[in-house]
């Protein structure tokens, strides 16, 4: 139904989580690093992107940085995923702009909804 | 000689003798100058070597400080990265997803859930307790009425104890009470009495009460337990204290919730202590300070102060009031006054976010901590949030019924102490 990327260092993350998002008909494509995500973000535009801005070896509150500021994905959904409580980046990151803003372990039923609520947006006919 | 030349001489002799002493005198007067000076020199040199040492000191303690909110939050993501792993991978085996699950197999996976959500609560109660300890936990005091807050406990707890076949009751005198406190987190202290209640009482009640003291509010959670021994009761509010009281049915305790509570309570300024007969019953009481009183703004901005001389920056601070705020009060009434005041106060801290610190009393004043702020910053911000604050009371109809002033101070430049700038930002 959607194509999403995640960004996260974690592989045992990304492996749950593809297997969650599989079942429910998503195509899922996997950046393990802030480098790998702009690079693949530089070739191609998903429909969401669930994004770790904890992530030991840093950068993904800058690649959230880079969407925002990039023409073609300025408008890009992006849901935050945290295993910190810090404040100060959750702020900037509300600033930025995100979908929502999840602390780990994350609720999979209100991913799955949340999910589907952008999914209907991204579908919806263009407002004239 | 002749009389009239010895005494010119005994004149004469006199005179250099007072000239000597004089020249005596003198000297010693510089001597002891001399001595005086270079005390103060070597005071001085003592003085400056203490700067250093404090600058010293002070650059140690940040460091520290930094250390601190740096550990709570890597320990926090380390914690809770296997463990949402370990929740969706059980979820994703228990959902079939990964094809269908027997029986038996539903049984240990079910355990081994609930033991990974036990787990979770534990992660979340240790955070919050070292959170609490390492002083990085921020309570925002403000008015708060005892009534409402009592009342959204019972309703949430109600379905619970009917469960349980316990009947839940309040005791709270009528009329308007209020703390000086953080909602959230008093509301925390008050769960967390009343689950534990709830879980080690088997048959009975379990009442909530407030009594009004002079100046602070007492809450009591009184329940027909089991108790707690007498040998015990020392060690109630210690971390990871769990009893030999047989635990009721539903989730098995962290052993932290009374310490937590605990340190909101002394963090509000309160105390907790517990009574309990074994077989009759316990109670659990703790007080909050009442209404926030003249000082309540003093301590915002004696924060402020301390966070500005600790980070070497200016700061100010911006006063708000609502003019005529009696005859504004009994225009609205009590409920929607108190309802303007809570959202002017929810408006300004948006609108500062990050930057400044804000607080308010029923009485219509607003008070505004405005952090790395100087005289000429002020004024830009005093503007933004005049527009915001009147944008806000056109929306509700109220341009008319609420005239709003403003008045502001900056630290160091107009005032450097906290009641000073309080006086400096009103009088404006």
């Amino acid at each position: 139904m959607a194509k999403i990327l995640i960004v996260e260092d974690e592989k045992d993350m990304v492996q749950v989580m593809m297997e969650r998002l599989d079942s429910y008909g998503h195509d899922v494509d996997v950046a393990f690093d802030a480098l790998q995500a702009m690079m693949k973000l530089s070739k191609y535009k998903p429909d969401l992107v669930l994004l770790d801005i904890s992530m030991p070896a840093g950068g993904g509150l800058q690649v959230l940085r880079n969407i925002r500021m990039n023409i073609r994905l300025f408008a890009l959904p992006v849901i935050i995923m945290t295993g910190s409580q810090d404040e100060k980046i959750k702020e900037e990151a509300k600033k930025l702009g995100v979908a929502a803003y999840y602390i780990k372990p994350l609720d999979i039923n209100v991913l799955k909804e949340k999910i589907a609520e952008i999914v209907k947006e991204k579908d919806a006919p263009e407002e004239a | 000689m002749s009389d009239k030349e010895d005494i010119k001489n005994t004149d004469a002799a006199a005179y250099v003798l007072k000239l000597k002493e004089t020249e005596e005198e003198l000297r010693k007067t510089k001597e002891e100058l001399e001595t005086y000076t270079w005390g103060l020199e070597k005071t001085n040199e003592a003085i400056r070597h203490l700067y250093k040492e404090l600058e010293i000191k002070n650059i140690e303690l940040k460091k520290l400080d930094h250390l601190k909110s740096e550990f709570v939050s890597t320990v926090s993501h380390e914690l809770r990265t296997p463990l949402s792993i370990i929740k969706e991978g059980i979820s994703l085996i228990m959902d079939e997803v990964t094809g269908a699950v027997n029986e038996r197999q539903r049984k240990y996976l079910s355990i081994s859930k609930q033991n990974v959500d036990r787990l979770e609560r534990i992660i979340n109660d240790l955070l919050n307790i070292s959170k609490i300890e390492a002083g990085k936990i921020e309570i925002r005091k403000r008015s708060v009425l005892i009534r409402p807050l009592v009342e959204q406990l019972v309703t949430s707890f109600e379905p619970k104890a009917k469960e349980r076949g316990l009947y839940l009751k309040t005791d709270i005198p009528a009329g308007d009470i209020e703390i000086c406190a953080d909602e959230d987190k008093v509301m925390q202290v008050l769960i967390n009495l009343v689950g534990n209640a709830l879980k080690f009482t088997e048959k009975g009640f379990i009442e909530i009460s407030a009594r009004e003291k002079r100046s602070d509010v007492e809450f009591s959670v009184t329940d027909t337990g089991s108790g707690i021994a007498k040998n015990d009761i020392p060690r109630v509010f210690d971390k990871f204290r769990q009893f030999g009281r047989q635990d009721g049915p539903g989730e098995k305790g962290t052993g932290l919730g009374l310490s937590i509570s605990k340190g909101i309570v002394e963090m509000h300024g309160g105390s907790i202590w517990v009574e309990s007969e074994p077989g009759r019953g316990t109670r659990f009481t703790f007080t909050i300070p009442k209404y926030c009183t003249e000082t309540f703004f003093k301590e915002h901005v004696k924060n402020g102060l301390e966070e500005a001389l600790k980070n070497e920056t200016k700061m100010s601070v911006i006063y708000i009031s609502i003019v005529d705020y009696e005859a504004v009060r009994q225009k609205l009434g009590k409920e929607r006054f108190r309802e303007v005041v809570n959202r002017l106060e929810g408006i300004l801290q948006k609108s500062l976010r990050r930057a400044g610190d804000v607080a308010a009393k029923d009485t219509g004043e607003l008070i505004a901590v405005v952090t790395s702020c100087d005289k000429d910053n002020v004024q830009h911000v005093k503007k933004r949030l005049e527009v915001v604050l009147y944008d806000f009371l056109a929306r509700e109809n109220l341009r008319d019924a609420i005239r709003l002033q403003f008045g502001y101070a900056t630290y160091p430049d107009e005032a450097r102490t906290d009641d000073d700038l309080i006086k400096r930002a009103r009088e404006k």
